[in-house]
């Protein structure tokens, strides 16, 4: 590789500092990258992905540590990436190494899968024991490196409207994009990408679902350890760019952009919003021994949370995600990265709302502590775009737990729903006082701060963990298939295997496994809340009591087209009453019941013990529970009863 | 296990949607097909580890 010097015949003018990444201007392609610790800053642009540069340009102009160029005559289509000039001081937290290519963190698209191959996206000298990271490598990696690519936005949207379903009207399905129609069984033209999606349209419009929410689909990186496994990131937690989405789903490589688009659109003209998984707690880079492809050799002090003795104070990596680093979004240019990334998938890609994964870490300050009032927080709360769109916390990472104390606008995953309905339906004694509050809504979590009864997400199952099916039908994990000797995944999944752990022949096996799917789907769509269920639940997918299939990209984790067939009559069960929620308002209400008596004379809620009496909540024997609800503005009254009385298990 | 059900307040019949119990197509009534439950103050039979719905 040539030393690295500005060499170029383009053409090219100051250029402007606003808006960061590559941009698509009148007279050419402003560039514009942050950062503030750089000492030089080099543009490097490909024809071909593999090749080397064509050209490389110093950029000499930067205003507010932002460096930024305009190239005349270059447009769409343009592959870049950049070199940056520093220090490497891992002590002081500086880990520039101008051998590196780096993708820049506003790359709307890139050619490919990173790739670590012979490790030479570690800017470190891996030979080196101990001191690992504190020597640094100088083997040229630009022409292993993605490369990024200039995207023009222009689609055709076909006068495309979002859905703009109330919140309180939700049923979110979570999916996989990939494993939807991965499996051959799924008979698409180009299966397991964002095109073979959006030929299941019309299975999804049928079950009666309103929302998808897509696990990660930001380009990830496939961790090293998973590599050297033999195996992959299936979910893809491991987010590597903000603005690209996942190139490897795409049906035409380098597609991705206008393939993603084309899904949105097609969701919403079958009425159906769509919900981004999003990871922005940590990126692929790891910790000081992981690799380096974008904020890592642009500015790493700036973009990560360090830590470190006294004698090397920026070294190492807070690790609030436990995926080795947590982004820094204190830092006011971080802040700005990702809420640019989130006006970006609202306004240029048309998604409806955003999952965020690890959400609490979001929350943190440069200090650590998580805050309702951090900076986050405030600037997603006054953002005129993000206010449009739904906002899900994940409310926990690896060591702050804070269910119902996000900020009023959010909504969160709520895992005590969750625990106490297993709980509940496998039999335990001393559920029903906390089940109640679960079937309303969580009011106790919830009906402060100016929330509203949807803002609890209901979920009995979700990507992470059993299926429903494996939740009754396996008592423990059973995750050899992940190489860790069965030791990774949850050790508690409150599951009962109705009397047989795994497959069972006989019937009243079957028989039972179904009937408690069906309880928990009733449990599951007439609680109070915005409820979420899991792609292939409504079929019996199982995964073999894999409960942490994350690295499984393969028949045990992709939807199975032939259940529908083998699962007819708990599709046509869950179909139904998806479809019952809707023909009556109670069942998804906005407002906290509050034991009023409505204009029909009857309260919004009654509870009762099998006998019409007062339940006893705090007995710890009673194990059946009944309630009546009173429709508000027209819904006619619907009594519930939910009972477990033993353990779910079958004569023998 | 019988479970009590409350009267309605206009003298009709309960019906029944749902009962997780019953065998499949039985399970989920289909709209406007609901069996109603005869009798006021009457008692339904609800299986262990079973969900009943019913509407008035």
């Amino acid at each position: 590789m040539p030393i690295l010097e500005h060499r170029t015949t383009l053409r090219t003018s100051p250029g402007r500092s606003y808006p960061c990444g590559a941009t698509i201007t009148p007279e050419g392609v402003n560039f514009a990258l942050f950062s503030e610790h750089a000492q030089e800053v080099f543009l490097l642009l490909f024809d071909l992905p593999d090749a080397p540069p064509t050209d490389i340009i110093r950029l000499e102009q930067k205003n507010r540590y932002i460096w930024h160029i305009l190239i005349h005559d270059v447009g769409a289509g343009q592959l870049y990436g950049y070199k940056v000039r520093g220090p490497y001081d891992p002590s002081q937290g500086h880990r520039f190494n101008d051998t590196k290519l780096l993708i820049c963190p506003y790359a709307r698209a890139v050619t490919g899968k990173i790739r670590n191959s012979d490790r030479l996206l570690n800017s470190f000298h891996a030979s080196v024991s101990g001191d690992a990271d504190l020597l640094s490598d100088r083997r040229d990696n630009t022409l292993l490196v993605p490369k990024g690519i200039v995207v023009d936005n222009a689609f055709d949207w076909q006068g495309d409207c979002p859905p703009e379903i109330s919140f309180e009207q939700l049923v979110i399905y979570e999916a996989h994009l990939k494993g939807f129609t991965a499996h051959p069984s799924s008979a698409v033209a180009h299966p397991g990408s964002y095109l073979g999606f959006m030929e299941k349209i019309p299975y999804l419009k049928s079950l009666g679902i309103n929302a998808v929410e897509f696990l990660p689909l930001h380009e990830f990186y496939v961790e090293d350890f998973l590599v050297a496994n033999g195996l992959t990131n299936y979910w893809g937690y491991n987010t590597a760019l903000f603005f690209a989405p996942e190139s490897s789903y795409a049906a035409v490589p380098g597609n991705q952009v206008q393939e993603f688009k084309s899904l949105v659109r097609e969701l919403h003209k079958a009425g159906i919003e769509v919900i981004l998984d999003v990871v922005y707690n940590h990126t692929g880079e790891g910790n000081e021994l992981g690799p380096t492809f974008s904020l890592k050799g642009i500015d790493n002090r700036s973009y990560y949370c360090l830590t470190g003795p006294p004698e090397e104070p920026y070294r190492y990596y807070h690790n609030y995600s436990g995926c080795g680093n947590s982004l820094r979004i204190a830092n006011p240019h971080v802040l700005r990265l990702v809420m640019d990334s989130l006006r970006y998938w609202v306004e240029e890609m048309h998604v409806d709302g955003f999952r965020f994964d690890l959400a609490s870490v979001l929350g943190r300050g440069d200090a650590g502590d998580f805050q309702r009032n951090s900076a986050f927080f405030h600037a997603v709360a006054q953002d005129p775009v993000l206010c449009r769109v739904k906002l899900i916390a994940e409310p926990w990472d690896t060591d702050t737990y804070q269910v119902g104390n996000f900020p009023v606008e959010w909504a969160e995953w709520n895992d005590r729903f969750r625990d106490t309905v297993r709980r509940f339906m496998r039999g335990e004694k001393g559920q029903i006082a906390d089940l109640g509050w679960r079937l309303t809504g969580s009011a106790d979590l919830f009906s402060h701060g100016g929330r509203s009864a949807f803002h609890s997400v209901n979920f009995v199952t979700c990507h992470d963990g059993f299926t429903l099916y494996d939740l009754v039908s396996y008592k423990r994990r059973h995750n050899r298939a992940n190489r860790e000797k069965n030791n990774d995944g949850a050790w508690e999944n409150y599951s009962a295997n109705c009397g047989v752990e795994g497959e069972s022949d006989d019937f009243r096996v079957k028989l039972m496994r179904r009937r408690m799917v069906k309880n928990f789907l009733c449990i599951l769509f007439f609680s109070t809340g915005t409820p979420l269920l899991s792609a292939g639940d409504e079929v019996l997918r199982s995964q073999q009591g894999n409960n942490n299939a994350y690295c499984q990209d393969n028949e045990l984790s992709w939807f199975n087209w032939e259940d529908l067939e083998r699962s007819n009559d708990i599709l046509a069960f869950c179909r139904k009453a998806i479809a019952l929620t809707r023909q009556y308002r109670v069942l998804h209400r906005n407002k906290f019941f509050d034991g009023c008596v409505t204009p029909d004379g009857l309260c919004d809620i009654v509870w009762y013990d099998h006998n019409l009496k007062h339940p006893l909540w705090d007995n710890p024997k009673k194990r059946i529970l009944c309630f009546r609800l009173t429709g508000e503005g027209g819904g006619a009254p619907v009594p519930v009863r939910f009972s477990s009385s033993s353990t779910p298990r079958v004569g023998r | 296990m019988k479970v009590k059900i409350p009267p309605r307040t206009d003298g009709g019949s309960w019906l029944r949607i749902v009962d997780t119990a019953l065998s499949a197509g039985d399970d989920f009534s289909e709209p406007g097909e609901e069996a109603p439950l005869e009798g006021e103050g009457a008692t339904y039979l609800a299986a262990p580890q079973s969900v009943v719905v019913l509407v008035g």
